[in-house]
This record gives structure tokens, C-alpha cells and sequence, in this order.
């Protein structure tokens, strides 16, 4: 039997450190010169593998400015904090009572806070280094305890206040507790029912969205945070005074799952997820750009196809017993039949490189490239394409403009297939926008990484270890859950409502629905009123026709 | 006899309005509807999507709603506001489906009832089924509203269920964006629970500040606060059932940046 292996899903590539590079559960740090693993957590202590084992494939790792610290996200709610330098594990934490795991996370400019968002949509900061240990021991133990009891959060909340008032080693970390202490928007209140969003580990909330947080970025000068979520919003609020709002970003019709800071135009933001183009903001004030359309160039390369999500639906006929109790489970008549694959656009990552965008798609093949538009484009941008033949996980623009893409090599179309190829590959982009697959020596580097360092036991994947990493699911999740994802629906609101007056907003589908033959009493007393209504509207018309009235006087609705 | 005599122009004009008027148990549904899924909703892309002309065609064309009645339930304080405020624009917000419809089909009737009204004209008052704890800055421009209202919300009791209810502290970050400064903020309800819970969250919110019943009234709002406490079906029936009914009024302000 072949030994399978984790590709990479995330690499650090910065000038004058060694490169780091994140397969499945573990983190290695390879030397620019040499090629040599310096540190990796294959050799790490037992204990720091049993964490790791236990935590799951790494979600997320972030290196801080100065390239000292390294904080990991797996799937479940710890935030490891590493030392790059020897790869330590600093600490881990339980950051969140919530019962949804955190997806993303930032260091602030100073390396002194760690931002991180969860699942269910909400931000919080965290100090980088926890609690003094006695009382991050106590935290942890009061978490434990209150996970069982039903009252999460108030010995937390409680916990908060005793730690502010705590002297702590730091000068500076005590300054900035000060500090977040008074923009803290839910202080610690005695009753416990009454805690919302409380953090374990002195996590202060900065912002939350009632939808799935997708992704976020602190603006370079960290004057402002940039949220984006699967309702199709992109929320500009303060930072750290999270609980102002600058501007919303508003003009997407799907779910928002990237966006970037151009690092020569402050004042955009490009944005992507499930639309046909990508799109440009002056995210100060909200005020959309531009337009870059991507759909058709992407389709082709778009080789992972997800089955939608389906709710449990109940046969029509039961929703016909149930009278109108149930009419709240609206039309499945959209939702394609069972089984059909359907090609999902999920814009993954963008960045820019001198004047391209460049970007890729959830299970596209192909790193994309785009010119950057100046002005207003007239003719639709041309999107450049490599194709690599597996589906792209991850890039990084390196500081030497090389482009480095992390490559899914266990992904075939039968899935049967040995993997092969390169888990990295290395691309450069010329002037034209065209871009050029390297043969680089440090692609075959990481392949025997991969297989003599990773391929020890631990290193290699089992089946069911792969089965976690779980790349694709997004593909599934992003999109909305009501059958409205096919295009037919049009869920923009740009069309005029119909001349009846009656706003297109209330959906009228239901009261079809229900009637069954002869309409339900329901509907015909629903009905009774319309109609009267109906017949008054038009005996005031046919008096105001008969004096001579203006057609504006006549009620619309 | 010679009573009903008396008032009997007015007693026909009044049937007749009556008989338009939809009939509340044709749109009787279950009180709680998920705010988390998806719902077959159809929403504006952004505020500047959204032609408010359909919903007030008897308005300005530009003009934005100022009043919004967040879960408004079967209309009771919109329809009492209309007249309060004829120049006003006033919004209802409300999930269930078939209690928007029955907000709609009200306003229809009122509308034609009261056509050519100068006041009681309620074509300034309408309704969208929304979802406002994901779409309202779909709705609302940045602090284009004065009033925002909360009445007699779903108290979700369970601690379980916490996270649904409507006043949250990351909620009333957005709720603070649309109001503009100097907004006021009409909680009430029944259920003492919510209110403490209500009452604690905009406290510490740092964007919102208590202000009195009394406060409010002293500002010409008494109209405003006899409506939230007295017009709508909910605080009816908490006056059928002797309950009480907990006020909290909160005003937008502004605060610096550090």
C-alpha cells in the first residue's frame, strides 16, 4: 500500500527567514539556503504531537511582522502560539466558550495582539501572551467546569474583571489591558444570564456579524477592521472600537470569501466569492469601483464539484397536511435534483503583484491573473491562467515575485489515482501578464520533504486523516441553503417591482402554494378582505376617471 | 335604538373599513422563525438598490423611511404612528411570512380606506419581510434613521437560544450605524428577563445612552412612547393579562476615536 501525504496548505515566505511551510497537522521551517528542515514538529515532545494530533489539520497560521511569533488555528477552539525560532510551542488556549471553532486570524502591527474570528461570525483580540499562568490555570479549569454546567461565561466574566485589576510583568501589556479594558463593549455583569460573547483567555470582542464570518483584514495602519461574511456584506467598523461601523461595502449577490488590500492603493479593496467578477471598493466610504468579471475564464478550470447542500425536505404532500403552519419551509423548486454536481465559483484568495490581481478559485486548477483596471475598463479584462492540473490550496507572493502555489496532489478526478506531481510550484509573472511555470529547485526541495521527512509515520497520511482536511467543504456551506443559488432567482433587487405596487419583497408564492382545490378557509378569508379591498380601490378609480382626476392620485397598492 | 341611530353614517363608513381590513387569524403563524438560515428572502443589494417609491408612492421620490419598526409584528405601532406622523416615512420589518402579508394586505385596505385622508393617509407606512438581524444595512443608509423600535421582541428564554435575541452587543453595532446621532432606540416588553438583559446590553454599548420615559416626553416624544407602550397586538394582550411592560429608550450618540 502507498503511503499518502499531506500536502501543504500554507506557506511563509519572507525575505531573510527561513520559509515555513504548514502540511496537515504539522509546521516546518526549512532553510533558504540550504533547503534543510531546521525545525519541524515531527521532533517536537510527545506531548506537543499529541496536541497537534488531537487539534487536527491546521487551519491557519499567521507569522506576526517581526517574524518572531507564529499563531496556529486547527479545528478545534485552541490558538497555539509558537516561537518561529526553534519552532516552540509557547502556549495554546481554549479561545472561545462558543460552540463554534475559530477560521481566521491576525497579529496587530506590534505582535501584541492576536485577532481572531469564529464561525459564528463574531472577532476578538487576544492578548499574544495569556493570563499570568496561575490564573490562566484557574481560567482554563473554570472553562472545564463551566462547559458542563449551563451557565458559560459569568465565572468568566468575572474572571476579567479580577485579571484587569492584576499587575502583570509587562508594562506595556498592562497599558494595552488598560486600554481594552475601556473599549471592552460587554463588561464583565454580575448575572451571569445576562453574558453574551464572552471569550475565555481575556478575549475581548471587537465585532460580530449574524452570518458566517468568511474572512478579515486590519487595515496596514490597523485604524480599521474589514470583515466579510456569506450574506453578501463587507463591513468596515474601527479598530479596535470595533462597535463603530465606518461603511458596508455593499453590491455583492453571493457570499464574500476573499479580499485584499492592493499594497500600493490603500484605498481599495478587492473582494470576491461567489459573484462573476470580482469587485473594487473605496472601502472608507463604501463607494463600489469597479467590475472585474472572472466567470467564464474560471468555469473551465474549476475541476471539484460539490453536490448541494439539501435540507431534509418534506414530500409535498405532507406540507399540504400541515396546513399553512409549515409554509415557513419555502419552495424546494429550485434546488436541482438529487445528486447533479453543480459548479461552484468561490473566489479563495486574492493578492496583487506590480499591476495584476491575482487569484484562485475553491477547486480550480489554475492560479489566475488579471490586470489591475485603471480607470474604467471598457472591454472586459483578459484573465490569464496557469493550469496545474490539481487543484490549487493556497499561493504566496514571495518577496522575489516568484509566486508560489500549494498544490492538493492527492486530488484526482478518479479518485483512485497515486498521487504525483510537485506539491509545490513555482510561477513568475511576466510583464504581459502571462505567467510561467518554474522548474524550480525548491519545488523538488519540498517533494522529498515531503517524503522523507513527512513520510515518516507520523508524517503520512491515513485515509481517514485526509478525509479530515476537508479542503472543499466551503463549496457546500458558502452558498445559500434556499435553491436560490441558481440564477434564475433574482435576488438583486435592481429590477423595478412590478406596477401592482405591491413591493416584490413579500413573496406571494405562498398563498399558490397552499390552495389547494378550492383554496383552504385561510385563504379564502384572505381573500374575502382583498378582494373588498380590491373593488373599493376600483370604484374610488372609476370616480376620479369620471372627475377627471390625475392618474398619480389613484392608490398604488 | 335612537343611540345607534344617531351614529349610523358613521357606524356604515366604519363596517365598511372593517370589511376591507384583513382578518388576523387567515395569517395566524407559529411566533418564532430562525433568524440564522437561509431564508427564501428577497432583499435590496445595498441601500441605494432599494425603490422605496414602491413601497410609498404617495411620498417624495428620494425620501427614505425614519421610522423602523424592527419585527413589527401585525402593524400595530406603524399604523398608529402613520397619522402621528404623516411626512414621516415608517417601515415594518417582519420575518414570518404570513404576518407580513397580513401587514400588507392591512396597509392595502387602510389605504384605500382612508384615500385622500390628509393625515390618516398611511401611505407612509409599509412593510418588507426582512430579516433584520443579517439585512438591515441592506435597508439603511448610515444614520438615516430617528427611531428604531423593538417591541415586545421574541424573549428566546433558553440560554441556549441567547444568541437569536435581537438586542445583541454586536447587533447594536449596526443598529447604531443606521440611526443617526441623537436616534432614539424604543425597547419594551413583558418578560423581565429580556428587559434587564436589553437594558444591560445598550448600557454598556458605547454608542447609546439611556434617556427617560420622561426625558422623551419632555421632548415632544410622548406621542412615540404612548404608541410603543399601547398600540401594538403584543402589548395589548399584556394588558388583557394584567402583565407589566418594562420601557428602555436608548439615544444614539457619538464618541471619539482613541
Amino acid at each position: 500500500m502507498s503511503l499518502r501525504f499531506f500536502p501543504y496548505s500554507h506557506l511563509e515566505i519572507r525575505s531573510g527567514i527561513p520559509v515555513l511551510a504548514v502540511s496537515g497537522f504539522h509546521i516546518q521551517v526549512i532553510d533558504t539556503s540550504t533547503g534543510a528542515v531546521l525545525f519541524s514538529t515531527l521532533n517536537s515532545p510527545a506531548n506537543v504531537q499529541e496536541s497537534l494530533k488531537k487539534s487536527g489539520p491546521i487551519r491557519c497560521a499567521v507569522l506576526d511582522n517581526s517574524s518572531t511569533h507564529l499563531a496556529t488555528l486547527a479545528d478545534d477552539k485552541k490558538l497555539k502560539v509558537w516561537k518561529l525560532d526553534g519552532l516552540e510551542l509557547l502556549h495554546e488556549r481554549l479561545v472561545l466558550d462558543l460552540p463554534k471553532r475559530p477560521t481566521s486570524a491576525a497579529f496587530t502591527v506590534d505582535g501584541q495582539t492576536i485577532v481572531v474570528a469564529d464561525k459564528f461570525g463574531d472577532v476578538f483580540n487576544y492578548p499574544l501572551h495569556p493570563i499570568p499562568p496561575s490564573e490562566s490555570q484557574a481560567s482554563s479549569s473554570t472553562l472545564l467546569h463551566d462547559e458542563g454546567s449551563a451557565v458559560p461565561g459569568g465565572v468568566n466574566s468575572l474572571d476579567l474583571t479580577v485579571n484587569a485589576a492584576q499587575p502583570t510583568d509587562e508594562p506595556f501589556s498592562k497599558k494595552r489591558k488598560a486600554k481594552k479594558q475601556k473599549v471592552h463593549e460587554n463588561p464583565p455583569v454580575p448575572r451571569s444570564s445576562l453574558a453574551s460573547h464572552v471569550a475565555s483567555s481575556n478575549g475581548t470582542l471587537v465585532l460580530g456579524h449574524t452570518s458566517l464570518l468568511t474572512c478579515f483584514l486590519l487595515t496596514p495602519d490597523n485604524k480599521y477592521i474589514v470583515t466579510a461574511d456569506r450574506d453578501e456584506h463587507i463591513r468596515v467598523s474601527w479598530y479596535p472600537q470595533g462597535f463603530c461601523i465606518e461603511s458596508f461595502c455593499l453590491g455583492h449577490t453571493q457570499f464574500v470569501s476573499a479580499i485584499h488590500f492592493p499594497s500600493d492603493q490603500p484605498d481599495i479593496l478587492i473582494s470576491g466569492g461567489g459573484d462573476a467578477e470580482l469587485k473594487l471598493w473605496d472601502w472608507l466610504s463604501g463607494k463600489h469601483k469597479v467590475d472585474i468579471s472572472i466567470l467564464d475564464s474560471v468555469k473551465p478550470y474549476i475541476k471539484v464539484k460539490m453536490r448541494p447542500y439539501k435540507r431534509p425536505t418534506f414530500a409535498k404532500s405532507v406540507e399540504k397536511q400541515r396546513d399553512q403552519s409549515r409554509e415557513e419551509t419555502e419552495s424546494q423548486a429550485s434546488v436541482p435534483p438529487d445528486g447533479e454536481e453543480q459548479t461552484v465559483v468561490a473566489v479563495q484568495k486574492i493578492s496583487t503583484l506590480s499591476n495584476y490581481i491575482l487569484f484562485t478559485v475553491i477547486g480550480g486548477t489554475a492560479l489566475f491573473a488579471v490586470a489591475y483596471p485603471i480607470g474604467v475598463p471598457s472591454s472586459p479584462s483578459l484573465v490569464h491562467a496557469v493550469d496545474f492540473g490539481k487543484p490549487v490550496l493556497n499561493f504566496t507572493v514571495a518577496f522575489d515575485q516568484q509566486i508560489w502555489v500549494n498544490l492538493d496532489f492527492n486530488w484526482s478526478e478518479n479518485r483512485d489515482d497515486p498521487q504525483d506531481g510537485s506539491p509545490i510550484r513555482v510561477v513568475r509573472l511576466a510583464v504581459d501578464g502571462q505567467m510561467r511555470s518554474m522548474e524550480n529547485v525548491w519545488s523538488k526541495v519540498f517533494h522529498l520533504h515531503l517524503l522523507t521527512k513527512m513520510g515518516a509515520k507520523a508524517g503520512a497520511a491515513s485515509s481517514e486523516d485526509l478525509e479530515t482536511l476537508d479542503f472543499y467543504s466551503s463549496l457546500k456551506s458558502l452558498p445559500k441553503n434556499t435553491g436560490e443559488y441558481d440564477d434564475d432567482e433574482d435576488g438583486s433587487g435592481e429590477t423595478t417591482p412590478p406596477a401592482t405596487g405591491i413591493p416584490k419583497n413579500i413573496k406571494t408564492n405562498t398563498r399558490k402554494q397552499s390552495q389547494g382545490p378550492g383554496g383552504g378557509k385561510k385563504e379564502q378569508g384572505k381573500m374575502k378582505s382583498q378582494k373588498a379591498v380590491a373593488q373599493k380601490k376600483l370604484e374610488s378609480q372609476s370616480v376620479l376617471v369620471n372627475r377627471g382626476g390625475k392618474e398619480s392620485d389613484v392608490p398604488n397598492f | 335604538m335612537g343611540k345607534r341611530k344617531r351614529v349610523a353614517v358613521d357606524q356604515t363608513a366604519q363596517d365598511e373599513g372593517q370589511k376591507l381590513l384583513p382578518q388576523k387569524r387567515f395569517y395566524r403563524q407559529r411566533a418564532h422563525a430562525n433568524p440564522f438560515s437561509d431564508h427564501t428572502l428577497d432583499y435590496p443589494k445595498s441601500p441605494q438598490h432599494m425603490d422605496w417609491n414602491a413601497h410609498y408612492p404617495g411620498a417624495a421620490p428620494g425620501k427614505r423611511p425614519e421610522f423602523a419598526d424592527i419585527g413589527c409584528g401585525f402593524g400595530g405601532l406603524s399604523m398608529t404612528l402613520a397619522p402621528l406622523f404623516p411626512d414621516s416615512l415608517i417601515l415594518g420589518m417582519e420575518i414570518r411570512v404570513q404576518v407580513s402579508q397580513y401587514v400588507q394586505d392591512r396597509i392595502t385596505a387602510l389605504r384605500t380606506a382612508n384615500h385622500g385622508d390628509p393625515t390618516a393617509h398611511y401611505q407612509n407606512v409599509s412593510i418588507v419581510r426582512a430579516n433584520a438581524m443579517k439585512f438591515l444595512p441592506n435597508y439603511f443608509a448610515k444614520a438615516s434613521l430617528s427611531a428604531l423600535f423593538f417591541l415586545f421582541p421574541d424573549p428566546h428564554f433558553k440560554a441556549r437560544k441567547h444568541k437569536a435575541r435581537i438586542i445583541s452587543p454586536t447587533l447594536l453595532a449596526e443598529y447604531a450605524f443606521i440611526l443617526r446621532p441623537g436616534g432614539i432606540v424604543y425597547t419594551i416588553t413583558d418578560v423581565k428577563d429580556l428587559h434587564d438583559w436589553m437594558r444591560t446590553h445598550l448600557e454598556n454599548f458605547p454608542l447609546f445612552d439611556f434617556v427617560s420615559e420622561e426625558q422623551l416626553r419632555a421632548e415632544g416624544k410622548g406621542d412615540i412612547v404612548d404608541a410603543v407602550y399601547t398600540s401594538t397586538e403584543e402589548g395589548k394582550k399584556v394588558e388583557r393579562n394584567k402583565g407589566e411592560k418594562w420601557l428602555a429608550c436608548f439615544r444614539r450618540i457619538e464618541v471619539p476615536r482613541i
